[in-house]
């Protein structure tokens, strides 16, 4: 099946038998090797990407739920200046993600940003409650993010 | 691996025609419970034919009345949040609330939660105590129907040939006591989880209205009619004798449940009941546990 959508911002037309998971066309056939299929249940993160704006993780999406969407993964987060700004407030909290789930932590990051950028420590404790990697003081990541977003807000008001 | 057929309408209208050729077809939405239904590494088992249904904005709309708040099947828990938290009865939000975590959230739907096949999910209970109503629809015809209804007495879809949820009616009815409770996870710990819901009006020391359901994240439900006669119209706190009175009732509903309910589940039901009633009293405000 022809699957249409755009990947960081990049028109892509794929073909994937109907069975594929969205991470595994992801991740083997596209190459995007920010995300990592893992548990394939729901609850590592290490899928996590941005469809249409949304947090979702791609192990349980089919890959043609992608048809017409937008993604966006830690790749595209990457080149951005907003990335600049989860690193910095990630930095001042002490918060640093392993290299397996950084990925994952900034995309989600990304997505609690994008709803607000002045978040609470609830609401970010609660984002990342599908993830479960141990690498990283919880604390020192929901302060990371909320100093992440001062960050934003100082930007964006500049 | 035979490749599946996979229709993605964009209209209700172009939906309905297909289900319609094909009645056998599997419905995807949000896709989540059959994601996680099937955790192994690689590809999804799908049927030969599926109908993605996630791009029809018909199905996504959100609406509101005086009377009543009207939900598309394939909106998003996370939306339905977002846009009903400070309007919904609380009981329903809460068992929203508790459906995972952000991310399936934003994936999985309503309509996905309610009609989901082998199992009663999270918003079956708070649904059916608050009598909401599905709109079942298939080509050239629609009906209401309530909760309980979507499925038969064995558990099966009581859905008939190329119908589907469309859309799902929440009235808004004052309860001062509204209460829910999720024990265990429905997919990881089927045997052993469930969900409480209550729903109680309690006015000058007296329960005026009083409903419970539970469900135990199998196929099985459970809303005893007699209990909730027996609790409206006492006073709070329920006395010795009207709370032992009830137990032996519903003591007696979980022993006629079928099979697939466990004895732990039975206990566990049982207990939070028992603590429900001897909780019961008049709230200073609206209050949700």
């Amino acid at each position: 099946m022809r699957i249409r959508f755009t990947l960081n911002g990049n028109a892509i037309e794929a073909e994937a038998h109907t069975s594929t998971r969205l991470v595994d066309l992801l991740h083997r056939d596209l190459q995007v090797r920010s995300l990592h299929p893992a548990c394939y249940d729901g609850q590592c993160g290490n899928c996590a990407v941005l469809f249409n704006g949304e947090l979702v993780y791609s192990c349980l999406l089919p890959a043609f739920a992608a048809q017409g969407g937008s993604i966006y993964t830690y790749e595209g987060i990457v080149k951005t200046l907003e990335y600049n700004d989860i690193i910095s407030g990630f930095h001042d909290e002490q918060a640093y993600p392993c290299t397996y789930c950084l990925p994952a932590k900034v995309v989600i990051t990304q997505s609690i940003l994008e709803s607000t950028v002045d978040p609470n420590t609830q609401e970010v404790l609660e984002a990342f409650s599908g993830t479960y990697c141990p690498c990283t003081n919880f604390n020192n990541l929901a302060r990371g993010v909320i100093r992440a977003g001062e960050y934003r807000r100082r930007r964006l008001h500049e | 691996m035979n490749e599946s057929k996979v229709f993605q309408p964009t209209s209700v209208g172009e939906l309905l025609r297909t289900y319609q050729e094909y009645p056998q077809a599997l419905l995807i939405a949000g896709g989540t419970a059959l994601a996680r239904e099937q955790k192994h590494d690689g590809p999804l088992d799908l049927p030969e034919i599926v109908l993605h249904i996630n791009r029809i904005p018909e199905l996504q709309r959100i609406s509101r009345t005086e009377r009543y708040f009207e939900i598309g099947a394939c909106v998003p828990i996370s939306r339905i949040l977002k846009v009903g938290q400070h309007v919904l009865p609380k009981a329903f939000t809460h068992a929203l609330h508790n459906i995972a975590h952000p991310a399936i959230r934003n994936m999985g739907t309503l309509g996905g939660n309610l009609g989901h096949r082998p199992r009663r999910l999270n918003t079956f209970g708070p649904l059916t105590i608050l009598d909401a109503r599905v709109e079942l629809r298939k080509l050239g015809n629609s009906r209401w129907v309530q909760i309980p209804r979507l499925f038969n007495k064995t558990g099966e879809p009581a859905l008939e040939r190329g119908e589907l949820i469309s859309r799902i009616r929440i009235p808004f009815v004052d309860w001062n006591l509204q209460f829910y409770q999720r024990i265990g996870d429905p997919f990881t710990k089927p045997k052993s989880s469930l969900t409480f819901s209550a729903l109680s009006d309690v006015k000058k020391g007296e329960v005026t209205d009083f409903r419970a359901a539970f469900t135990f994240l199998g196929r099985s439900v459970l809303r005893d009619r007699e209990l909730e006669t027996l609790i409206t119209g006492k006073k709070v706190p329920l006395s010795e004798r009207i709370r032992s009175e009830a137990r032996s009732l519903f003591r007696s509903s979980l022993m006629g449940l079928p099979g697939d309910v466990t004895l732990f589940q039975k206990q566990r039901a049982l207990r939070l009941l028992q603590w429900y009633l001897s909780a019961l009293h008049e709230p200073t405000s609206e209050l949700f546990y």
